[in-house]
């Protein structure tokens, strides 16, 4: 099934199903929630080393996951697209660490409740390092 | 609802930490406070656990926005103010968030940075009085809590996510014991990135060795190492006897 381009400006309200192929902003893939067992949407964080040494790090694992979208409205299938959010770094299915989806580097036109949609690249700070996740990978199916 | 925006008032990014006083952590918030929680988190804080990887463990209050911490650990500081809705940490927690808002973290993705440094200075070797050799010196001391990380087989590895953070500098100055001798005294910057590095008394030390300037005399000299940042200096110093 061929993939739907949005293209701004364009602000969506209300509940809105997209369906068919990927959810994508000006030909890049809307980033969306998912669950901490589904594949890793950044693998390649900056572990989180804490505590520091000489203690063993807690969780070291550099996999992010977006598991809250503050939109909740309007969604690509069945999950919800991100605009903002809380992310988790760590281990699959039981991350420990927070962070929080910053808003959008590469979309500022297509919007939901006038918050740009998140896209592929996009990043999150992970509260509890102050490092940074980019996520190479929206999440859609 | 109001939109949240936090920003970190103290400490200033590329702020340098000396002394014992505790660090002034101050934030202020624009929005609606209220059923938030207020969290400091700092990348070397080392009594995070599970559950409370944040500084104040035991006030999540808007009070916190004005308050101070020792960030005694030598090194640079990643510095996050937090805010949401939700005061647990926990998955279920995290998913139910509505309202948050951040400042800091670790350039350059973060918008508002806040890295601050902690300086230390200490001498392992060589001992106060010892002979230090100008042709084959072996000078040690303390790295950043970070600098190395567990690797595999128990050897410990560089550890390139707090280095690329680093803004810590260091350097020796070698003089004679006495009046100043600028013609006789040595400064050596240090590429700490291109030292070696070696783990014992459960901390990670730097290891130079070679040559010393060969403006050195020989006979007794006051060694001194400063740790650099932001314009500040720690230093910590002690006699050796250089010989030929």
């Amino acid at each position: 099934m061929a993939d739907l381009n949005l293209k701004g400006p364009l602000n969506l309200m209300g509940n809105l199903t997209l369906k068919g192929g990927k959810v994508k902003i000006n030909g890049v893939e809307a980033l969306v929630e998912v669950t901490p067992s589904d594949p890793a949407q950044s693998s390649a964080a900056p572990p989180v080393i804490l505590p520091p040494p000489p203690a063993s790090p807690l969780q070291p694992q550099p996999t992010v996951w977006i598991v809250n979208s503050f939109n909740k409205t309007v969604k690509a299938g069945s999950k919800c697209l991100v605009a903002l959010g809380m992310a988790m770094q760590g281990q699959s299915g039981a991350p420990l660490w927070p962070g929080m989806v910053l808003p959008s580097s590469a979309n500022a036109t297509v919007t939901i409740n006038h918050i740009p949609v998140n896209v592929v690249n996009d990043m999150a700070v992970i509260f509890p390092s102050g490092g940074s996740a980019a996520f190479n990978a929206s999440g859609q199916s | 609802m109001s939109a949240l925006s936090l920003q970190i008032v103290q400490p200033k990014h590329g702020a340098a930490l000396a002394g014992a006083a505790p660090v002034p952590l101050v934030g202020s918030l624009s929005g609606d406070p209220a059923g938030l929680f207020f969290k400091w988190f700092s990348s070397l804080n080392a009594a995070a656990s599970k559950d409370h990887p944040e500084l104040n463990t035991a006030n999540h209050s808007a009070a916190i926005l004005n308050w101070s911490a020792p960030l005694a650990e030598f090194g640079s500081h990643a510095i996050v103010l937090a805010a949401a809705d939700q005061d647990g940490i926990d998955l279920a927690s995290v998913k139910a968030v509505k309202r948050s808002a951040m400042a800091g973290g670790a350039p350059p993705a973060a918008p508002a940075p806040c890295v601050v440094h902690r300086l230390v200075a200490a001498i392992r070797a060589p001992a106060a009085n010892a002979q230090l050799s100008k042709n084959a010196a072996t000078i040690e001391f303390l790295a950043p809590l970070r600098w190395a990380k567990p690797g595999n087989a128990a050897s410990w590895i560089a550890d390139a996510d707090y280095q690329a953070v680093n803004g810590i500098t260091m350097d020796l100055r070698i003089a004679p014991v006495g009046a100043p001798d600028p013609a006789h005294t040595a400064d050596i910057p240090l590429d700490l990135a291109a030292l070696a590095f070696f783990r014992a008394d459960d901390k990670t030390w730097f290891r130079r060795t070679g040559p010393l300037p060969a403006n050195l005399g020989t006979g007794k000299h006051t060694l001194t190492l400063s740790a650099r940042a932001g314009g500040t200096a720690v230093s910590a110093a002690r006699d050796v006897t250089l010989t030929p």
